[in-house]
């Protein structure tokens, strides 16, 4: 396990370089001068060179990627263009806002999602699965922002019982919660729908019902973490996107998370802002997507065994066994 | 209805209602299992065998299948007629059932103590640790170390997945095992294994058997008592002797020729020519009346029925075999 752990953070590592690399790149493309950026439009030429020369502008292309890297290792993101604050402070101000929302999205839409999703499968057909399908259709195509403005219309203006922007507090991250989670539950009911269909035409569960056992607890015990797995990836797929994908969902609310940051920056031609919150997000994501697979294997035996977990075990089995 | 008789099928009715058609799975049949008989119900794929096991437990699919009418009397009180909650308490406990596929019918997520242990639980007064203990015997009984309590299926082969879910069948010592193609799935070898294992436990736990195959083989060496099963309907049945020795369906005939023999010189093996006939869309006469070499005028417009034609031996049709034929 250890050792699948170790490989992993390694490919982490490769991957998170190509998004660099990628990002850098595309950056470099961007119309504009980064010194009219800093010193703003009115600046002389002679001011202009002279940040140039600062921020190491005029070097070549391979030289300030190089020296890009070498500074992520020092631990340094980088300093705004605009604001001249270390970007890691800012981001590390932000980063926990939106990482609560959308963990609190996640939670809040996974726990509505598998409940609404397995009652749709286990009463495939019924009027429950119609209505929840139906509900969990309209979530899918219905756009966040929309969603947002809508409870905000609800709760903030109409009803007056929540605010509708800033975020001083529990009560402030209500909406948000709400937002995420009604489209994150949308996209879990039907995993869970389609997963848990799927198990309970499988043998074990007619195994199950044979020994007498109630069926509520048939599908609790045994078809759901059959089901799991495809719910799971689903969840992770959904949280990495909210991390990111948040922009919208951020800017209706007015809450100072990282993606209302970078949707700034890019506005603003803030390039160093930009990367390395690139960096920092696909880094989040990329611990998320690894902390699921490890989940996975908590999950299914089958996988752990995969992981190279359990060697004692499957020489014992290989002993007794063998006959396959 | 004898005193010694512990299950007692009648007039059984087993349809599936499907959106453009209706499958007549099990079409009416009747049939008793005495305490420490052992059955065979033979027939070929399609033939309403594994229905007709479901039926008994109450656990035919639904949607789409359904039960439209008929008894199923175990120990005197019909099945069907009991609460959701009645009948899981006969489930596992009083009637067990062994399934066709070992690799498919585990729990993959689950270690196989635990689910020996969930039935254990069930239908037990017991407590956690003491319901694991009788979970690790019944492994031991079925010859698996009972260390392996907390292993995955995944880590078992074929043969030992069956032995696991014999011993899951057998935990709660029920009055009647279903073996519904056992060793179907499993290699030749193993098959010899599993069907020994069964025979065994069956005598010392003093249970009955219903053993579902399409192995005449497997009946002759297993059960006392044999039904062979076309298109929903028992065509006939009787002790082993009666049957194998004065084979009077010519459907019985045909399953008998197309299994290889090695006393008799022959170029190629006699099948039963034809299909059987589509559950949804059965003839209004009798259902092997088109394949049947003996159909007579009779049969094309009349379902026969079982009757008795002595020893217990029963026959469903208008135009039987001779003597020695």
């Amino acid at each position: 396990m250890l050792r699948y752990i170790v490989k992993r953070l390694l490919f982490m590592i490769i991957t998170l370089s190509c998004t660099i690399i990628f990002v850098f790149t595309l950056l470099e493309f961007t119309p504009g001068d980064p010194a009219k950026v800093i010193l703003g439009q009115t600046a002389t030429e002679d001011a202009l060179e002279a940040i140039r020369i600062q921020f190491g502008l005029n070097d070549p292309y391979i030289v300030r990627l190089g020296r890009y890297f070498a500074q992520l290792l020092r631990g340094d993101l980088g300093t705004s263009y605009i604001t001249r604050q270390p970007i890691a402070g800012a981001i590390a101000a932000r980063l926990p806002l939106t990482l609560t929302i959308a963990f609190y999205g996640i939670l809040v839409g996974s726990l509505i999602g598998i409940l609404a999703g397995t009652i749709s499968a286990v009463k495939q057909f019924s009027l429950a699965d119609r209505v929840l399908t139906f509900i969990s259709l309209f979530g899918n195509s219905a756009p966040s922002f929309w969603i947002a403005m809508l409870f905000v219309l609800i709760f903030a203006v109409k009803l007056q019982v929540l605010p509708a922007t800033g975020s001083y507090g529990f009560k402030y991250w209500i909406l948000p919660v709400a937002t995420i989670g009604l489209q994150a539950s949308s996209g879990v009911t039907r995993m869970t729908r389609s997963s848990v269909l799927e198990v309970i035409r499988q043998d074990y569960i007619r195994t199950a019902r044979s020994k007498g056992q109630v069926e509520w607890k048939v599908i609790i015990s045994h078809a759901l973490r059959n089901a799991f797995i495809p719910i799971l990836t689903q969840l992770s797929t959904q949280f990495c996107g909210y991390l990111g994908g948040t922009v919208l969902v951020e800017s209706v609310f007015a809450i100072p998370g990282i993606g209302n940051y970078v949707l700034d920056a890019v506005k603003k031609m803030d390039t160093p802002v930009v990367l390395s919150g690139i960096v920092i997000i696909c880094a989040m994501c990329s611990i998320i997507i690894l902390v699921v697979d490890i989940l996975y294997a908590f999950i299914d035996p089958r996988i752990k065994a995969t992981y190279g977990f359990g060697v004692k075990k499957k020489k014992t089995a290989k002993a007794a066994g063998g006959g396959k | 209805m004898g005193e010694n008789t512990l299950l007692s099928v009648e007039d059984l009715v087993v349809k599936y209602f499907l959106r453009t058609s209706t499958c007549e799975a099990v079409n009416g049949i009747s049939f008793t299992i005495d305490k420490g008989e052992r059955v065979g119900l033979v027939g070929e794929t399609g033939a309403g065998k594994t229905t007709t096991a479901l039926s008994i437990l109450d656990l035919v699919p639904n949607p789409p299948g359904r039960i439209v009418s008929g008894k199923i009397i175990l120990n005197g009180e019909d099945v069907l007629a009991k609460s959701e909650a009645e009948v899981r308490k006969i489930r596992g406990n009083d009637v067990a059932m062994i399934f066709q596929d070992p690799m498919t019918s585990l729990n993959p997520v689950m270690t196989v103590g635990d689910q020996i242990t969930e039935v254990v639980r069930l239908h037990n007064d017991v407590g956690r640790f003491e319901a694991m203990d009788k979970a690790r015997d019944m492994l031991e009984l079925v010859g698996i170390p009972g260390e392996r309590y907390g292993e995955y299926p995944h880590q078992f082969s074929g043969g030992m997945k069956q032995r696991v879910l014999i011993a899951m069948a057998l935990a709660c010592n029920p009055k009647l095992l279903i073996a519904d193609e056992p060793t179907s799935a499993l290699d030749v070898t193993i098959q010899a294994q599993v069907l020994d294992l069964i025979n065994g436990l069956r005598e010392k736990l003093g249970m009955s058997l219903l053993l579902i195959t399409h192995d005449l083989g497997v009946v002759a060496e297993t059960c006392d008592r044999v039904m062979i099963m076309y298109a929903g309907s028992i065509v006939e049945s009787g002790t082993i002797r009666a049957v194998y020795k004065n084979i009077k369906h010519p459907y019985t005939k045909g399953l008998f020729g197309s299994i290889p023999r090695l006393d008799i010189e022959t170029e190629r093996l006699d099948p039963i020519k034809g299909m059987m006939p589509d559950p949804s869309n059965l003839p209004e006469g009798c259902a092997f009346c088109e394949r049947c070499p003996n159909a007579i005028e009779e049969c094309k417009t009349k379902r026969p029925q079982l009757e008795d034609i002595g020893d217990g031996h029963m026959v469903a049709c208008f135009n039987p075999l001779k003597e020695g034929a």
